[in-house]
């Protein structure tokens, strides 16, 4: 996915053990030139939209000086776009990244699938909006969700149909390493960064570390409930959902699952709040097909957001009187609020909303929301904490640049930067209860919705 | 993400309310010691250059057809507005990768439905036509203003133009708007209100006997959407979305057990009235 792929080379200085931009060739004058013109553009922009004009007391001048001395020195693209990236680490916030030009060219579908027209603008990839079925190289995976359990990288998800579930894989085995890669190193690694949104990183890490070309197999070590270990060679299946893209965003894989419980109880999940020509009317689907259902189990855990306003057209599906709104955001010189439509129909049972540390951005305001309107009972473990209302722009060395100029706070006023979403209910996946093939935040849900 | 909520914004600008807005730079009050012309005498000479009172009156009703961008975010889509002489009024963008978003006012409902935020009844009115307004955009019709002052010389795309104070009947805030030097035409239009929006109007060009300009910039939340306009057809009949309303929002403003009384559909306009449902239309 490229929003791992672009967390990941945010992070790049921070975490200097985890991959990085491939594109280390010595720079030409006017990529020189196109650096220190990107510099300003990012370094103004910050000044200019940052909704707390002190930015937080970050002395914004000389982390320019700062920022504009390694550029002018630095001899690759890597090292341009870490002076950037470092200058905006400064701010200690969410939703501020440098997304390499590589991300945009290779977000572009293969050129059999490409369609006339698409002509890229700005030197880049153009905006491309539809849904596209192209399949890119590499973001094929294995079908497995991994995260960090006490301490260790376990199988928390597996697809159905997937190559790892045909391999035999199981929830609850350790994760030990990825094509030679010993995954406690990235562990190790992860512990000694400094990251306000560690869950989120490690979730992106971990998966990011099975795709890859589909033609290509991946060597796997799992360790399983007994330690003994198991040397698997996986193969890359297809990835589900639409290959979708918004503007600036880079592309994106977007799917949704919606499947009846006992109960019954209806369950929907999806990986992005994006698309929203195929995933509203789903959403709508899956709401109408169960009105009359007992409940309703929302998953959340790790969605890191998209398109705020897609939370305020789902929040309509749950909440039936108007006047209520998920939260406010606040920018240096506009308000706006995420007003919350009622549908025709609404349902008004139950609601229970899973997240975990995977959970960001638009996943928090349709939490927080909900959680504050009294309307959804919240399960999981705390959410990233990453909520930042943000845009995507086009720098003149063609990266991309993501910045936030807004904050949000809930319905009741919590500012959900750096504070996350605390479930009502706090579940969290167990060694055992992953061995026992049980997802201890759902079923902690479901038995709550069975109880009303 | 805001994105989104920007063009919701700008579909909104048309019937927003402001507050009273600051203009950045002070208009130069009286340029070379020139005495400038009167507000009322600049909306008068504005109406006459669009075309006059009989060519405005001409207008039934207008279809509107244009291409949007938000180059910065890399966002474009497309635009078409129906508005009736009456003031029935139907919008719809489309813009791939976020939906469509319709509004729409049929005179007794005033809606809005989108597919990333669902649909919306803004108002509903005691009669078929209580919504009724006229274009909140003319800022040629010197009689929707209580108030008018120059307030001095301003440039607009490297030109002259008046600056303009304009209190609009009711309640509503004052806007600035500016006029063209030469012609008389408005270029630019600022409303500060909880989301501030100024509007940039260029290449007037005659439709029928009027003078409408097929360029509008609107800057609002750091961005600035183009509209670029590619036609402009006048006395077509409105199609029916401009005047019956979709299935949902009929039965969001009639048929629904939703709460849509007590709510103020925004802190600056009036309060959304209730139709009680014995006076339910179907």
């Amino acid at each position: 996915m490229r929003f791992i792929a672009a967390i990941i080379l945010a992070l790049g200085a921070a975490l200097p053990a985890l991959p990085q931009d491939s594109d280390a060739s010595p720079l030409t004058a006017e990529q020189r030139k196109l650096n220190l013109e990107s510099l300003e553009k990012v370094w103004t922009t910050v000044r200019d939209t940052h909704w707390d004009p002190n930015l937080g007391g970050v002395d914004w001048t000389a982390a320019h000086a700062a920022a504009l001395s390694k550029i002018r020195s630095a001899r690759t693209m890597q090292q341009s776009r870490a002076a950037m990236s470092e200058m905006l680490a400064k701010l200690k916030q969410s939703h501020f990244a440098i997304i390499p030009s590589d991300l945009y060219k290779q977000i572009q579908p293969a050129s059999k699938n490409r369609r006339s027209g698409d002509k890229p603008e700005n030197g880049g990839a153009g905006p491309k909006s539809a849904a596209d079925s192209g399949t890119r190289e590499e973001e094929c995976g294995v079908g497995i969700e991994a995260a960090i359990i006490d301490g260790k990288a376990r199988v928390v998800a597996i697809e159905d149909g997937s190559p790892a579930a045909h391999a035999g894989v199981s929830l609850g085995w350790e994760l030990v390493s990825v094509d030679g890669y010993a995954v406690s190193e990235t562990i190790i690694s992860l512990a000694a960064a400094d990251l306000p949104e560690r869950e989120m990183f490690e979730r992106a890490i971990l998966n990011q570390a099975f795709l890859g070309p589909l033609d290509e197999r991946v060597e796997t070590v799992f360790g399983d409930d007994n330690g003994q270990l198991h040397h698997l060679v996986l193969d890359r299946a297809e990835p589900k959902g639409n290959l979708v893209q918004f503007g600036f965003m880079p592309q994106e894989r977007v799917w949704i699952e919606a499947r009846q419980l006992d109960g019954p109880v209806e369950y929907i999940r999806f990986n992005l709040f994006l698309d929203p020509e195929h995933l509203m009317p789903a959403f709508e689907k899956a709401v109408r097909d169960c009105l009359k259902c007992k409940g309703f189990v929302i998953d959340l855990r790790g969605n890191p957001g998209g398109l705020g306003p897609m939370a305020m057209g789902m929040a309509g599906w749950f909440v039936n009187r108007r006047g209520r709104r998920l939260g406010t955001l606040k920018a240096r010189n506009y308000t706006l609020d995420f007003d919350i439509n009622p549908r025709g129909d609404t349902f008004d049972g139950p609601l229970a909303v899973l997240v975990d540390g995977g959970s960001a951005s638009t996943s928090e305001i349709f939490a927080a929301g909900l959680q504050d309107l009294g309307r959804a009972r919240v399960f999981g473990t705390k959410t990233a904490g990453a909520a930042l209302p943000s845009e995507f722009v086009r720098l003149p060395n063609s990266d991309g640049f993501q910045y936030a100029e807004a904050t949000y706070t809930s319905h009741n006023g919590q500012v959900l930067e750096g504070t996350g979403v605390t479930p009502d209910v706090i579940v969290t996946h167990t060694r055992e209860s992953l061995l026992s093939k049980r997802d201890a935040a759902l079923d902690a849900a479901v038995k709550w919705i069975e109880s009303k | 993400m805001k994105l989104l909520a920007l063009i919701l914004a700008t579909v909104m600008l048309v019937s927003a309310q402001t507050s009273p807005p600051a203009p950045k730079k002070p208009a130069e009050s009286s340029p070379r010691g020139a005495a400038l012309p009167d507000g009322k005498t600049i909306l008068a000479k504005s109406a006459a250059a669009a075309g006059g009172v009989d060519a405005k009156n001409s207008i039934k009703t207008q279809k509107i057809v244009g291409k949007l961008k938000v180059s910065e975010a890399g966002i474009s889509g497309s635009m078409i507005v129906y508005r009736s002489q009456r003031g029935e009024t139907y919008q719809v963008m489309e813009l791939p990768g976020a939906g469509k978003i319709e509004t729409g006012n049929n005179g007794e409902v005033e809606w809005e439905r989108s597919t990333l935020t669902g649909p919306k009844v803004k108002r509903v009115g005691k009669s078929p036509t209580d919504l009724l307004e006229p274009d909140s955009t003319d800022l040629a019709v010197a009689d929707k203003f209580s108030k008018i002052e120059t307030a001095g010389l301003s440039t607009v795309n490297g030109k002259p133009c008046f600056t303009v104070h304009l209190w609009p009947n009711g309640s509503a805030p004052m806007q600035t708007a500016c006029y063209d030097r030469e012609t008389f035409l408005p270029v630019q239009l600022e409303m500060n209100g909880k989301v501030p929006v100024k509007l940039t109007m260029g290449d007037y060009r005659s439709v029928g006997a009027s003078k409408m300009p097929f360029l509008i910039e609107t800057e609002t939340m750091g961005k600035t959407m183009r509209l670029e306009i590619e036609t402009i057809t006048l006395n077509e009949p409105l199609p029916p979305e401009a005047t019956e309303l979709p299935d949902e929002i009929e039965k969001l403003a009639f048929h629904s057990p939703v709460e849509v009384r007590e709510v103020e559909v925004d802190k600056d306009r009036p309060t959304l009235r209730h139709r009680p449902k014995q006076d339910a239309k179907k």
